[in-house]
């Protein structure tokens, strides 16, 4: 099937009424879930998880998650804009001329802008990935298990590194998700490995206790110590469909946000969060006006929003075609295709087209719906900053709690979510991204398979990993991208507050 | 390095050490050429020592060489409204901790729809602090929203409670 065959069949699929519906849910439960501080799209994929089981197909379940990634990145602009508070952490950086625009009066445009910024670059990604996913995914299936280990090895290790603060931390995150991965009885050998004498834990921890203890339940306790009380919306949105002015300054910012986000969404560890920020920093430089920008420069809006909704649609590339997931919520719509019984990777074209060309067709269906919802829509899902903490936290309590008991009908779930909860507001205490846990969580039986399988192919010799061409390749760009890290990574971090400001 | 990110380097170097022991002594190591089920354990636990110990020397060494200004957090923090009082919120946090562990504990014994409601009833009176009626209308039709969404509508199977099934 080529390309064209492809997305015309997917079409087909996304076009159902049943799969209509599942993207109209995940972009609506996505723009809300950006515009409610507090609770990322991650922490609500994986709450959302266990739902899927009572979802009878893989295709609606992925494009309900799928909807819900990219629609808050959508929402995420709202509270930014609107309050200074943002979203989602994609959009930190709109929170700087956009909040800014809000008090001149001009939340509207700033409004509208992130919106249209968002569909036009959306849009393209998704076209990107229509192109390049299947030649990726092709090349891919020459992999053995050395280059599987070594890519998913260099995969995990760019997501850490290039999401989080300090890698160190983030390494010692990736090292806790892997031992995590290995609670249970060994694949290979039978044994059962930490489970200190209880049955239940013989079986693993699984997926979704761990991402919604961490992300969900960590994420309120967190909140809780910090917020006490709601803000109020005052700000009058007004007009949203930006000016001719507006457009002329914006279309570049847009079109560059766009090849921004979509190269960076490739890479894993890439993501929204990081493309927002090279987007903001670009534009700043590349302005006449740089000393507009903090003052209400629609630019410092329009080309961020663009880039963090390339990147959102860019990061199902390397999920698709070579089964990596590049950040957290990529992770759990991961967890979603293996609970539907669907292998990501390379051979998810040839064995479950529906899925990879349904999915993508969604997309541009969803993109569609998104900007219909955010657009005119825009001052309900402000009301929606009105419901109070003390109900939502108890409810999104509620939401994990049954999430994980119906998994496997045990209450020992409810006691092992409650500890994750607690690592997830532990971690959240002392500042470290808890992205890497899940990353290696659910990669760490394909590593140590990977691995095993290589030194038994090989006698026991670790030279496998480089007398073949793509694995030594890819263990190249591993030792250039560590020692990459080390040179720049103690130059950041002591020039980091220069970076700051520089912002 | 914070009080609590010293507690964390330790937590990281206990762990590590740990994992190795527990991993070359219980799991077994196995040979190369078939590695035994304590084999990749083994290369995490030397990988937590590692990187404990580079935590540690990082901060002694790797210092920035200017802090950064107080006037430049809202970046990061996003404009957060201000926090209350240490002592109340970590109060708040025991609290709804407590209460989450006896929801757990309570959940398959006294069944789903009678824990919930004591759940949001202990969470609106003792976490939030609300009135009496405020917190029965909230709980009563807080729990009667879960059951009925997850019960009839997602057909999940939750415990009941023993006396009445």
């Amino acid at each position: 099937m080529n390309i064209f065959d492809g997305i015309i069949s997917g079409f087909f699929i996304a076009l159902t009424p049943m799969n209509l519906l599942f993207a109209f849910l995940g972009a609506l439960i996505g723009t809300a879930v950006g515009v409610l501080p507090g609770l990322g799209p991650a922490a609500t994929i994986a709450l959302l998880l266990p739902i899927t089981y009572s979802i009878p197909s893989p295709v609606p379940a992925v494009i309900l998650m799928a909807g819900i990634y990219y629609g808050a990145m959508y929402g995420g602009s709202t509270t930014s804009i609107l309050l200074n508070l943002p979203g989602e952490a994609a959009s930190v950086v709109t929170c700087i001329d956009g909040y800014k625009m809000a008090q001149r009066g001009r939340a509207g445009p700033a409004l509208g802008i992130a919106a249209i910024g968002s569909f036009i670059a959306g849009t393209v990604a998704v076209v990107g990935l229509t192109l390049f996913a299947p030649p990726i995914a092709e090349f891919a299936l020459s992999f053995g298990p050395p280059e599987k280990f070594s890519l998913a090895l260099l995969g995990l290790l760019m997501a850490v590194t290039l999401s989080g603060q300090s890698i160190t931390k983030g390494l010692i995150i990736m090292v806790l998700g892997l031992l995590f991965g290995m609670v249970g009885i060994d694949p290979i050998s039978g044994k059962s490995r930490f489970d200190f004498g209880v049955t239940e834990l013989q079986s693993g921890f699984d997926f979704v206790t761990l991402a919604v203890g961490v992300f969900g339940l960590g994420e309120i306790f967190y909140n809780l110590e910090q917020q006490d009380s709601a803000e109020i919306v005052t700000t009058k949105v007004g007009q949203v469909f930006p000016k001719m002015a507006d457009w002329i300054k914006s279309r570049m910012a847009i079109l560059r946000g766009t090849l921004i986000g979509f190269f960076i969404g490739i890479i894993p560890g890439g993501g929204a969060v990081i493309s927002s920020l090279v987007s903001y920093a670009v534009e700043k430089k590349v302005s006449k006006h740089p000393e507009e920008f903090g003052q209400g420069a629609i630019e410092g809006v329009a080309g961020p929003e663009s880039a963090n909704n390339a990147a959102s649609s860019a990061s199902f590339i390397p999920l698709l075609t070579l089964g990596i997931p590049g950040n957290a919520a990529i992770a759990m719509i991961f967890a979603c295709l293996l609970i539907k019984g669907v292998k990501p990777g390379p051979f998810l074209i040839v064995e479950h087209p529906d899925v990879f060309w349904g999915v993508i067709a969604s997309m541009y269906v969803g993109n569609i719906m998104l900007i219909v919802l955010n657009l005119p829509l825009v001052g309900i899902w402000v009301q929606l900053l009105r419901v109070p903490y003390s109900i939502l936290a108890p409810v999104v309590i509620l939401f994990t709690a049954i999430g994980s008991y119906s998994i496997a009908n045990q209450a020992f779930d409810l006691y092992a979510l409650i500890a994750f909860g607690v690592l997830g507001y532990l971690l959240r205490k002392l500042k470290i991204e808890a992205g890497p846990l899940p990353l290696a969580f659910i990669l760490g039986p394909m590593i140590e398979g990977s691995l095993r399988q290589s030194l038994l192919m090989s006698g026991g010799s670790f030279s496998i990993f480089v007398t073949r061409p793509i694995s030594l390749t890819l263990v190249v760009l591993f030792a250039l991208f560590v020692i990459g890290q080390m040179t720049f990574g103690v130059r950041r971090a002591r020039r980091r507050p220069e970076f700051i400001k520089a912002l | 390095m914070s009080r609590g990110e010293n507690i964390a380097n330790l937590v990281t170097l206990a762990l590590g050490i740990f994992v190795t022991y527990h991993s070359y002594d219980a799991l077994k190591l196995g040979i190369l050429i078939s590695p035994g089920a304590g084999f990749m354990p083994f290369l995490c636990g030397i990988a937590l020592i590692a990187l404990g110990i580079f935590w540690r020397l990082q901060s002694i060494l790797l210092k920035p060489l200017r802090p950064v200004e107080p006037a430049e957090e809202p970046l990061v923090a996003g404009g957060e409204a201000p926090s209350p009082p240490l002592r109340d919120s970590r109060v708040k946090l025991c609290l709804a901790f407590i209460t989450t562990v006896a929801y757990a504990y309570l959940f398959e014994r006294i069944g789903f729809f009678l824990s919930t409601l004591l759940f949001m009833l202990g969470w609106q009176m003792l976490v939030e602090r609300e009135r009496w009626l405020k917190s029965i209308i909230i709980t009563v039709l807080c729990a009667a929203a879960m059951y009925t969404l997850f019960r009839y509508l997602l057909r999940v199977e939750l415990p009941s409670n023993p006396l009445f099934s």
